[in-house]
């Protein structure tokens, strides 16, 4: 197991789904964590609540919507104010409103694309704040196969993950020279909640279509980020590891 | 704080930041980054290192006055001065 005791990680998104398992994940390696949620406070606290003592020490959890530019620098000023540093920056936070393009709101186009790229690249922003001085840090971007291979009625959420994608790649040649690798992990079909409003005959589907014949877990992803977050990824960056069991 | 104190502090973040590149040649009245090799990384990593070691704190929007290192000099003396 990877060791994070000691290193402060942010998961944007952290209290449902991926960014769920994720937070346990790197609190179970040692990590202090802080996980971000945007509007459910109810599944903010029963997902604290999830954590016996030890693990519920480490942990914050905070409200702000990562598309807010002023949200987001309200957040970090009181972080940087208490925690001082942070090693690790994982842009989970996403979204999907799904329609065709030929009929989509505009306001829904870029919703979308205010929560999953721009969130990511105000985060970015400001985490580079806390990590440049130290000549370390670790970005992982939560994408999908869609940004790279589209996704029918999923134009907007395909769109911004394949701009999260490019941004990731840029962003990593700015900062190579300063120990601050940037990676992408892109998960297929996870079982969570983000799966539960798709209909049953596309799910048969969609097994079809992957080679494992099955759905992964969201832990199967978070040791491909806690990997790609840790000292040893060293040499790792503008990478998108594929999490999808072959599809 | 002296002008020349504030210089030479400024001179040694540069230095830790572009240590390959020759300082003793700077001419205050011109744009720094066309005479000393410094990309916009570097200038990030100088007003990050400002802030590190001398707790000074550059606010995004005054970024354009630290061009020549006459007006980083004049920007930076009331800060300093406000500190001790």
């Amino acid at each position: 197991m990877v060791d994070y005791v000691g290193q402060r990680v942010l998961v944007t998104g952290g209290t449902r789904g991926i960014g769920a398992a994720l937070a346990r994940a790197f609190l179970e390696a040692g990590a202090s964590v802080t996980a971000t949620y945007a509007c459910n406070d109810e599944g903010a606290a029963s997902f604290a609540d999830g954590f016996d003592e030890e693990l519920r020490g480490r942990l914050s959890v905070v409200r702000f919507d990562v598309s807010d530019r002023g949200a987001v620098e309200d957040f970090f000023t009181g972080f940087e104010a208490d925690a001082g540093s942070l090693q690790v920056l994982v842009n989970n936070a996403g979204i999907r409103i799904d329609g065709v393009v030929a009929l989509m709101d505009p306001a829904d186009w870029q919703r979308v694309i205010d929560v999953n790229l721009t969130g990511a690249f105000n985060m970015c922003r400001r985490a580079l704040q806390l990590m440049l001085p130290e000549r370390y840090g670790r970005i992982i971007n939560v994408t999908s196969p869609a940004g790279r291979i589209g996704s029918r009625g999923q134009a907007n959420y395909a769109a911004s993950k394949a701009g999260l994608v490019a941004f990731s790649k840029s962003l990593a040649r700015e900062v190579a020279t300063r120990g601050i690798t940037v990676n992408c992990v892109a998960p297929g079909f996870i079982e969570t909640e983000f799966l539960a409003g798709v209909p049953e005959e596309h799910m048969a589907r969609y097994l079809e279509l992957i080679p494992m014949g099955r759905f992964g877990s969201t832990e199967e992803v978070a040791a491909c980020v806690l990997f790609l977050a840790s000292r040893r990824a060293s040499y790792v960056t503008g990478a998108v590891l594929d999490v999808t069991g072959g599809a | 704080m002296t002008e020349e104190e504030v210089r030479g502090k400024v001179l040694e973040i540069i230095s830790f930041i572009a240590p390959d590149e020759d300082l003793s040649t700077i001419k205050d009245d011109e744009p720094l980054r066309e005479q000393i090799g410094l990309d916009s990384m570097d200038f990030v990593d100088i007003v990050l290192e400002l802030r590190k070691r001398h707790r000074i704190q550059i606010p995004e929007e005054d970024y354009g006055k630290l061009v020549s290192m006459k007006g980083i000099v004049q920007y930076l003396i009331p800060k300093f001065q406000a500190k001790a």
